[in-house]
């Protein structure tokens, strides 16, 4: 995952997701999403975020979010 | 059709209590075909956040009765004393056993294992490594369960349904998070180990994954979940993410102080204010008042205003850099990354977060249920050790002790009763396949996942929190009602078979929503201040009436709330002494 293109004045940020849905592509592909931007989010916030908000099929693991399972990454 | 899966055991959850079960069990019975169902890899489970450390009487000042004692004070008599007194017998052996399973526990100069004290204890009596005590007890746990080739695992299972024949549990089905498939697997016994339900609230210390799955899944078989309306908050958590500051930063010596830099706990019968750490006051006292305490100094205006609500301030500056590297790396690791100051140089903003729910499925100490065949243990379970308050450092011990107990009980059962029913289990199996797929995967409604998360939450929050009385419950069980509507009416954005992660939120909700549906009915029946429970329309406790286990029962409507007597043996009820 990468995040470009930071917009401070709209205080929104794009995530280009690396993704990959092996029941509809073959590869895996990038997908973009714009987001609100918050100084004191991890990027797990901003994944979050777009699974709650935006779009619930976008997958990832997580448990602990403090740093020591591992999970996450 | 496929091949049926067919254990002997099955354990659901790879936690501290479900693998310590399931090595006691394999210890035991090298011959018995043990299965552990867990919906993460097992070091991701709950377990690996603990911190401060597990409780065990080991040093030669401390006794077994002291140990006893404080649980039950700490429990506000609300512990059945005859498990509180077996529980601190076994616990230093299960420590030990650690030990000789490769866990680091810290040391003295002289070699000997080092505790430390935590809130309510008379004696110091934490066990700890550093303080990632969960940490390393999950992976030594995790590496001695792989010696035993007996013990088969599925990661990233995850079970929805118990399957009940003749009147016994003969196995669960579950999901394989990697293909969508959805399997029965059948087994003689199966032991409920999947931790607690802390994300029923919005600000709360327990991951991702502490959904009340095992709870609910007892629940809906018929199995009373009991002491559910008793939810630990724990005074220091960060703002905003929730993240535990472990006890033990206060049992090396930090202090909590108000806006003004004044210790105010002195001001609620905990002090007096030494500048030591002194056993069983202030900073050192236990969980429940501690967090009531933060709720009077806001009304006082003595908290600080933060951009996620009040705060007061955990001080650690005083022990130096040395100690806190030493014994508090992982304090100073968190505050650092999570709210951007350094506890050496500054002091560290916390509030009060949910972080334990004393209450889970009623078992017996041996961790059987009254369903045959169902076993639970670790925060799922309700034994009760912990009553109305966990005294702090309790839970891994407790995962230990009776993680081994219930593994060893469901392992006998096991042996006397193989899953036998299978064209019947079968038949259930197709039956929950039929209702994840048309009822959630592929249902038609309009309600997002998180928009019914969020609103069974902010329910939990605003009535069944640390303070709660007779209309904020109500108004919170009429909100979870109307959440449950809702939740009929579900679309998920993901109709997908590989990682759905979006149809196992939506059934972790649907597990939540029963377990928060006991949680506030039980708080509304309970008419009296207990421990964690405290109801502003009923302020004292009330022995005569509610020296009582709560049993809440699914009924499809309103829980059924019935009561159980708690067992007394050497400590008739007290008031609760804190302070010098």
């Amino acid at each position: 995952m990468m995040m470009a293109e930071q917009t401070v004045a709209e205080r929104t940020i794009t995530l280009e997701v690396f993704r990959y849905r092996p029941e509809q592509e073959s590869e895996p592909t990038f997908q973009t999403y714009a987001i609100p931007y918050r100084e004191d989010w991890v990027v797990l916030d901003a994944l979050n975020y777009i699974k709650d908000s935006v779009d619930g099929s976008l997958t990832y693991r997580w448990s602990c979010r403090m740093g020591c399972a591992a999970a996450a990454g | 059709m496929v091949d049926v899966l067919r254990h002997d055991l099955l354990i659901i959850g790879g936690g501290a209590a479900g693998l310590r079960a399931a090595t006691a069990a394999a210890q035991l019975h090298p011959r018995l075909n043990i299965a552990i169902v867990s919906k993460v890899y097992p070091m991701r489970s709950h377990t690996v956040s603990a911190e401060g450390g597990a409780g065990g009487v080991i040093k030669s000042n401390d006794s077994l009765d002291e140990h006893i004692q404080d649980t039950i004070s700490g429990s506000d008599w609300l512990a059945d004393q005859d498990a509180v007194e077996l529980f601190a017998r076994e616990a230093p052996a299960e420590l030990l056993q650690l030990e000789h399973w490769g866990c680091p526990w810290s040391r003295e100069p002289d070699g000997s294992v080092a505790v430390r004290p935590f809130g309510g204890m008379q004696k110091e009596r934490t066990w700890f490594a550093a303080d990632k005590t969960g940490f390393h007890l999950l992976h030594t746990l995790f590496q001695t369960s792989l010696q035993f080739s007996s013990i088969r695992r599925y990661d990233e299972w995850f079970a929805t349904r118990l399957v009940v024949e003749n009147d016994r549990c003969q196995g669960v089905v579950a999901i394989e998070l990697r293909t969508g498939q959805i399997r029965l697997i059948s087994a003689g016994a199966v032991i409920l180990a999947t931790g607690g339900a802390g994300r029923i609230f919005p600000f709360t210390t327990n991951g991702a994954i502490c959904t009340g799955d095992g709870m609910a899944l007892a629940y809906r078989a018929g199995v009373p979940l009991k002491d559910m309306e008793f939810v630990q908050y724990h005074p220091t958590g960060l703002p905003g993410t929730g993240i535990l500051i472990t006890e033990a930063a206060r049992g090396e010596g930090g202090i909590l102080v108000n806006k003004d830099g004044y210790r105010y706990l002195q001001d609620y019968g905990l002090g007096p204010p030494d500048p030591w750490p002194r056993l069983r006051a202030m900073e050192l006292g236990p969980r429940d008042k501690l967090s009531q305490c933060f709720v009077y100094e806001m009304q006082k205006g003595r908290t600080i205003r933060g951009p996620y609500g009040d705060i007061v301030y955990l001080d650690v500056r005083h022990l130096g850099e040395k100690k806190i590297n030493e014994k508090i790396p992982f304090v100073r690791e968190l505050a650092r990354k999570y709210v951007g100051i350094d506890p050496v140089h500054e002091p560290i903003p916390v509030r009060p977060v949910v972080h334990y729910m004393m209450g889970g499925v009623h078992t017996d100490a041996q961790g059987a249920t009254p369903l045959p065949g169902l076993y639970a243990a670790g925060e799922a379970a309700c034994v009760s050790i912990n009553g109305a308050n966990r005294l702090g450092s309790n839970s891994l011990s407790e995962c230990l002790v009776f993680g081994a107990r219930a593994g060893r009980a469901a392992a006998a059962f096991a042996r006397e009763h193989p899953a036998a029913d299978l064209a019947a289990l079968e038949a259930q199996s197709r039956d929950e396949e039929r209702r994840i797929t048309t009822t959630v995967l592929r249902a038609e409604g309009t309600e997002r996942v998180s928009t019914l998360r969020q609103e069974m939450q902010l329910a939990m929050e605003s009535g069944c929190g640390i303070f709660r009385d007779e209309a904020s419950l109500q108004e919170t069980c009429n909100r979870l009602a109307r959440a449950r509507g809702r939740f009929m009416r579900l679309r998920l954005d993901d109709r997908s078979r590989v990682y759905n992660t979006e149809l196992v939120a939506a059934l972790e909700l649907d597990f939540m929503l029963d377990a928060a549906e006991a949680v506030a009915y039980s708080a509304l029946a309970r008419t009296e201040s207990r421990g964690s429970h405290q109801r502003t329309d009923h302020p004292q406790r009330d022995d005569a009436r509610f020296l009582k286990h709560t049993l809440a029962y699914r009924t499809g409507r309103a829980p059924r709330v019935d009561y159980l007597d708690v067992v007394i043996t050497r400590w008739p009820p007290a008031q609760r002494v804190y302070g010098g």
